[in-house]
């Protein structure tokens, strides 16, 4: 597992350097957090640079990097559609404001809260059961993926040395673990600590030490290797297909529209992204902070594709597509710039991660845990509580981030999971904001028949009789489209069925 | 065609980003401060 990793000590020392300087951004900021609106929101005064930071920063973790490289890798330059699409999605709501707008002018903290007022109390458990449910399942994959690329770029062994024993032999054969482990635990000191103002400045940190990383690499790739080594490769190995999904052969219409209706639905409900868009001082901040953040993720999608296809043009086929790219970085980035280069994915890590942990922490506070608060709590109370719900959080990704494996491409693995509540939510919302005749009904049989299809999926993609049947046969991508089509169907069907409901949220409406 | 979309979006991607990085940095270092006060005032 060892191989030539140009990882030396002054790359040591940058990668030290970055840690301590965010550890100590992140715990300063600490001091500001006074009660849960802080620790949650910021006390919503966010403006727009630091949010395109933020915004940027959480959507681009190692695993981020990891699945768009594996894009680059098996698809080609098509494999980077989903960040056109995502793109496009971002803009087109930023622009026009749809749902943004009233959801941020409606004050809430999180979206089960919004539902709560069309759609009554249940409906805002089951949303944040969905949300929760959906969103860790996800997340559960980021921290076995960033050991595996750390340990790949720095070239640690995965294998005790033979003279090793004791503690030293148990350590070198549990790198990953440990890995995984030191890096959660240093994300979750300053997210428990600071809430969303530690993460907002961190994340300001780690959006320009991971921008500088991720260009400083590209413009290296595109010198070295050269744009014309990468054409030729990705037309000996794919054809057209390598340039064009419509015409991929593993890809096709379907793939192109499951990935519009995904991130469509992620612009408006992830709840990562919209938490920026709750934080933000108001609805005209929050919709700048999308149309600007927009073209970030084309270049979220490329730029690491092209490190995928680079590893395809070096490696050659043979490399297993997950692991290509770091090994190619690996031994291609030289020492001292290599340092950057593992600042920067750091950085890209732990602003996803710590993001990702204050955001399902306040789903989990604000909406599944709120109904069994009889009396209103104080503000010192509700902070223990948040704290104590991220360290849970922190504890669930290890154990399930060691031991799930997974089948199939990571996008592929993540959209699955992400869909689970994707699709119900953003039906949910578009409903919530402007159909006058959605109610609960509607809203309980879109979450519920949300979430049947893409578990379902998941569970016969593990049973060893089914596996190659749904894989074959059905695929994520058709079951996906057809999750959000059930969703909205279930939504319409639902709320028809039951007489009178509400009235859709006008723009503006303040709880 | 396809080959030179993708270039065209390569090369505007890379000085799209670069510009962004630097702006962004610069200004949201402000934002940071402005809203440290902000947040510090309300004590």
């Amino acid at each position: 597992m060892a191989n030539m990793s140009h990882f030396t000590f002054i790359d040591g020392s940058i990668v030290g350097l970055y840690l301590l300087a965010t550890m100590i951004a992140g715990l300063l900021v600490r001091k500001y957090v006074r009660g849960v609106d802080d620790f949650l929101v910021a006390g919503r005064e966010m403006n727009v640079y630091l949010g395109i930071a933020s915004l940027a920063a959480t959507e681009f973790g190692i695993v981020t990097c990891m699945y768009t490289a594996e894009n680059g890798f098996k698809y080609g330059f098509a494999g980077a559609t989903p960040g056109i699409l995502n793109a496009l999605a971002m803009f087109f709501v930023g622009l026009t404001g749809f749902c943004i707008k009233p959801l941020r002018d409606s004050g809430v903290i999180t979206l089960p809260e919004l539902f709560e007022r069309r759609f009554g109390g249940g409906v805002r458990r089951a949303a944040g059961v969905v949300i929760v449910l959906g969103g860790l399942l996800n997340m559960g994959m980021f921290l076995r993926t960033g050991g595996e690329f750390l340990i790949q770029v720095t070239g640690f062994s995965l294998e005790a040395a033979p003279a090793a024993t004791g503690f030293l032999a148990w350590a070198q054969g549990h790198t990953l673990e440990l890995a995984m482990t030191t890096l959660l635990l240093l994300v979750s000191v300053y997210t428990i600590l600071g809430g969303m103002l530690s993460v907002l400045v961190t994340d300001f940190l780690q959006f320009i030490v991971m921008s500088a990383g991720l260009i400083v690499v590209t413009v290296l790739v595109l010198v070295k290797i050269g744009w014309g080594r990468l054409v030729t490769t990705v037309q000996a190995h794919y054809g057209a297909g390598g340039f064009n999904p419509f015409v991929n052969p593993q890809m096709g219409w379907q793939y192109v529209l499951f990935n519009a209706l995904l991130n469509l639905a992620a612009v408006l409900t992830w709840m990562a992204v919209v938490q920026r868009v709750l934080a933000s001082k108001d609805s005209s901040t929050g919709r700048k902070i999308y149309t600007r953040t927009s073209f970030f993720f084309v270049a979220r999608f490329l730029i690491p594709g092209i490190w995928g296809i680079a590893a395809l043009a070096v490696l050659g086929a043979g490399a297993g597509s997950l692991q290509a790219m770091p090994r190619f970085l690996s031994t291609f980035v030289p020492a001292g710039i290599m340092g950057l280069v593992i600042a920067a994915m750091l950085a890209a890590d732990m602003s996803t991660d710590s993001s990702y942990m204050l955001t399902w922490g306040s789903v989990i506070y604000n909406d599944i845990l709120a109904p069994f608060r009889r009396k209103k709590i104080s503000e010192k109370r509700g902070l223990l509580w948040n704290r104590t719900i991220i360290a849970g959080i922190g504890v669930f990704l290890l154990i399930y981030g060691l031991w799930y494996p997974l089948k199939g491409d990571l996008w592929t693995y993540l959209g699955v999971t992400g869909t689970i509540y994707l699709s119900s939510m953003s039906v949910l919302l578009i409903a919530c904001c402007y159909w006058k005749r959605a109610n609960g009904w509607g809203a309980a049989a879109a979450i519920f028949f949300g979430a049947l299809l893409p578990v379902l999926y998941l569970v016969l993609e593990q049973v060893p009789t089914t596996s190659a049947w749904v894989r074959g046969h059905i695929g994520p991508y058709y079951s996906g489209i057809a999750t959000y089509l059930l969703a909205a169907l279930a939504m319409v069907i639902g709320s028809l069925l039951k007489p009178g409901g509400g009235s859709a949220m006008t723009q503006g409406e303040k709880p | 065609m396809s080959i030179l979309f993708w270039k065209v979006l390569t090369a505007v991607c890379l000085l799209w980003y670069t510009s962004v990085t630097v702006y962004v940095a610069w200004k949201g270092f402000g934002d940071i401060r402005t809203m440290l006060k902000k947040l510090g005032k309300k004590e």
